[in-house]
């Protein structure tokens, strides 16, 4: 008669738990996020890399759509998480998004992962991996693995009165707060992954996503669902949309977003160039009347290296150029002296604004009229 | 040549040396003196820091005459002197809450330092650091001083009031500085010097709680591979050190470890600091630069911060709490977690209740979502006053409540509603409390600051 040992109990228990989470399609432990291209990769590229970390020469695999963009990036990550003198084995394959975001995690065949006291992992605690990876700004990253190693870091009773909810205006946490951002009985497996995935990793794809930047491309990744996809791409962007006017429709729609970044970035993705058109420049000022002091200087500031300020412009501008908030105001007649913009109407505006009753907007103006050319 | 010839020739030497004592182009400097000055202006602001600056530019945006005394030689305080440069939180939920003079001279210190803003539309969750935007504290300096030359603010530095009161419906102050006294006659004054010196000079109520948050000195440590040190030991030999008396617990929040992975950025905590007077300043810059140095020594001793030095260090020590006046109304706890609003709200201010407490570290408590806190101007004004404003970490509020409202990002919005009020007050030749409301409001929303409606 077959007898249940205590192996055989464990293992038991562990398939019921293993059977309990995501499986892949191969019938693997997977965990994939929202990606942000959902086109489909038809080949994979291989780059050695040197990643300059504790894994040094490794292979990053390029997952490509049929035009040669990358869609997903992944690693098979084999590394060893030490502890207390005892080393095991890490194996996983870690997935991030074109952007950098990390996407995913799977386990090789037969691979699952367990903890210090070689308990597989439980559904919960997957979920809850996978939801501490898919944070950035996890205080984790604020740690060295020594401070994680560190005796101290365990001592959840700790006889010190200063360590509970350390937390300043800028960063830091300290050691008790390590529980909440690990998975309690992995601190160090959830401390290596987190790192990897935000570490050199990271830097390496963007790099290669960027320079397969194209307006097709580009337009694809500021379709993204996500948030942080589309802010990342416009940051990548800052003073290039010259060289990509075709997705200046999309950047204009950003503009005129109500999400603050999302607007900004897109302002800040503008290059003066973009200002030789007439079209732009109308574009552009058509945004200006919902837009808040900040943005306005923001647009106020390209004009003033703008080659040219087309008459359209020109004429909005001296409509707007009174009922301008003050500091706007100056930076707009900055805007008229770059640009040489000596009119007559334009003149009769900064005339009126040297009668003004603000004594400082009014010196102003009559400092400009005074480099007026006779 | 005869030795009479050559004794005359001696002689007629050292008369010259004695007659021309000096290399040429050398003045004699006349007998110290010192100078005494004449002022009359609309605004006299005191202190340059966060409010302060950001008060000053909006008065002289406004086109009225404004001094500003700093005692130290830039400005900026804590931003720049004391170096906490990340300046609080412009954003909740979402949306800028607080825009204007501040922010715009946040937006271009990060345009001329190249970095780049957070992205405020992703929520910041218990990490609202996430939302702190990191400046250059040099360059924030210089564009705030620039700022002031460029709106025509008289800026007056290393002078400090000794002496204010108010006679026939004008403020009469005399300043000391360096070789100078000066006589400043205004009609308004905005006091934001952190801890209310001129509100106590010119006779208004101050309140202190009996214990203020500890004060930091901010500064670089390197010279150490962090993952290369034995913790365990280092913590160990720091317990023994601070059983031997060598090094103190409270002055770094009993973290050596923490000290050594901060690299000393806003660690230190330094019980009482207060930078009232020269006296009080000087003993806790004293204490605090005395403090780092026992303990980079008590460092050096260990195995692995053998090479450990101080990179950098800022001017003064940063202080959190020394006085608030007692105002017209006073903000508390339950107001600011509550996000009350005010027929009188001219600002916004969000951050955690955030009190550093010597004896238990840090804690911070979130607002609930959505919630915003909002600053009546009442709270900026003295019980008993006239013509006098405060603005910046010394206005009304109860202990908990300051611990927010102090932040620069909070102060900053403050300086410019005390300013645009100012600016008003002169115009309608009234005292703060009587300002017309919406004129304030709208002066405040032309020189792009985000106004509260008023609506309770």
């Amino acid at each position: 008669m077959f007898k249940v040992t205590k192996q055989h109990f464990l293992l038991i228990i562990a398939v019921f738990f293993i059977g309990m989470v995501p499986v892949s399609n191969t019938g693997t432990i997977q965990y994939i996020n929202d990606k942000t291209l959902t086109i489909e990769a038809v080949e994979v590229e291989k780059r050695l890399i040197d990643f300059e970390e504790e894994i040094s020469i490794d292979t990053l695999y390029g997952h490509l759509s049929g035009k040669g963009d990358p869609v997903f990036f992944s690693r098979n990550v084999v590394t060893s998480v030490c502890f207390d003198g005892k080393c095991r084995l890490l194996d996983v394959i870690v997935y991030w998004n074109p952007t950098g975001r990390y996407l995913g995690f799977e386990m090789p065949e037969n691979e699952y992962l367990s903890k210090h006291d070689h308990e597989p992992f439980t559904e919960e605690e997957y979920l809850r991996l996978n939801a501490l990876l898919a944070d950035p700004f996890l205080p984790l990253g604020g740690f060295s693995y020594n401070e994680i190693v560190m005796e101290g870091a365990k001592d959840v009773n700790s006889e010190s009165q200063y360590d509970d909810e350390e937390i300043d205006g800028v960063s830091s946490a300290t050691s008790k707060f390590i529980l909440d951002y690990v998975v309690e009985g992995a601190a160090y497996t959830t401390y290596k992954l987190w790192h990897l995935i935000y570490g050199p990793t990271s830097a390496v794809i963007k790099q290669w996503t960027t320079g397969n930047f194209d307006s097709d491309y580009i337009g694809l990744l500021l379709e993204s669902e996500n948030l942080s996809d589309v802010l990342w791409t416009l940051e990548q962007l800052e003073g290039k949309l010259d060289q990509y006017p075709e997705i200046s429709p999309l950047i204009f729609e950003f503009i005129n977003s109500n999400e603050y970044s999302l607007s900004e970035k897109a302002i800040q993705t503008i290059n003066p160039q973009n200002l030789a058109s007439e079209t732009f420049q109308s574009n552009l000022v058509a945004l200006f009347p919902q837009m808040d002091s900040g943005r306005k200087k923001w647009i106020l500031d390209l004009f003033k290296k703008a080659p040219i300020v087309h008459p359209n412009t020109v004429t909005f501008f001296n409509e707007v150029i009174i009922d301008l908030e003050v500091p706007l105001t100056v930076i707009l007649l900055e805007v008229y002296q770059k640009q040489e913009l000596f009119d007559a109407n334009s003149l009769g505006k900064v005339r009126a604004l040297s009668k003004s009753d603000n004594n400082y907007l009014a010196q102003k103006a009559k400092r400009f009229l005074e480099t007026v050319p006779k | 040549m005869k030795r009479r010839d050559m004794i005359a020739a001696m002689g007629t030497l050292s008369l010259g040396v004695a007659a021309s004592p000096f290399a040429k182009g050398d003045v004699l400097k006349e007998p110290y003196k010192v100078v005494q000055k004449n002022i009359t202006t609309d605004v006299v602001v005191v202190g340059g820091g966060t409010a302060g600056a950001v008060a000053a530019i909006q008065v002289g945006r406004a086109g009225k005459k404004v001094t500003l005394i700093e005692c130290v030689s830039q400005l900026g305080g804590t931003t720049t002197t004391a170096g906490v440069a990340f300046p609080g939180i412009f954003f909740a939920w979402g949306k800028q809450i607080i825009s204007g003079i501040g922010w715009e001279n946040v937006q271009e210190a990060v345009e001329l330092n190249g970095d780049t803003l957070p992205n405020f539309s992703i929520p910041h969750g218990r990490q609202h650091w996430n939302h702190q935007v990191r400046l250059n504290g040099p360059l924030f300096s210089v564009i705030l001083e620039q700022k002031c030359v460029e709106a025509g603010v008289d800026l007056r530095y290393y002078e400090t009031p000794t002496k204010i009161e108010f006679k026939k419906g004008f403020w009469e102050m005399e300043t000391v500085g360096k070789g100078i006294t000066t006589k400043i006659k205004c009609k308004q004054i905005i006091d934001c010097s952190g801890n209310a010196i001129a509100a106590n000079i010119a006779g208004f109520d101050l309140l202190k709680e009996a214990e203020t948050q500890p004060g930091t000195l901010i500064f670089r440590l390197g010279g150490y591979d962090m993952e290369a040190l034995d913790l365990d030991m280092i913590k160990k030999e720091y317990e023994a050190a601070i059983n031997s008396g060598e090094l103190i617990r409270e002055e770094f929040r009993g973290n050596i470890v923490r000290l050594l992975s901060s690299k000393g950025d806003n660690i230190q905590h330094i019980r009482g600091a207060d930078s009232t007077t020269s006296e009080s300043h000087t003993a806790a810059n004293i204490h605090a630069r005395g403090s780092l140095l026992k303990h980079l020594k008590f460092l050096k001793r260990l195995p692995g911060c053998e090479n450990i030095v101080i990179e950098d260090m800022r001017t003064e020590i940063g202080i959190r709490e020394t006085y608030r006046i007692d105002g017209l109304y006073q903000i508390t706890h339950e107001d600011y977690t509550s996000g009350k609003k005010y027929k009188d709200s001219l600002s916004y201010s969000y951050y955690p209740i955030d009190l550093h407490i010597i004896e238990h570290g840090v804690s911070p408590k979130q607002l609930s979502e959505g919630v915003v806190a909002s600053i009546p101007l009442r709270a900026l004004i003295p019980k008993n006053s006239k013509n006098f404003m405060v603005a910046g970490r010394c206005l009304s509020s109860d202990r908990l409540a300051n611990s927010a409202l102090r932040v620069q990002g909070s102060s900053m919005a403050m300086g410019q509603v005390a300013g645009a009020t100012a600016v008003i007050a002169c115009q309608r030749n009234v005292s703060p409390a009587d300002v017309p409301l919406d004129e304030v409001r709208e002066l405040l929303r032309n020189h792009g600051a985000i106004v509260p409606t008023g609506e309770v």
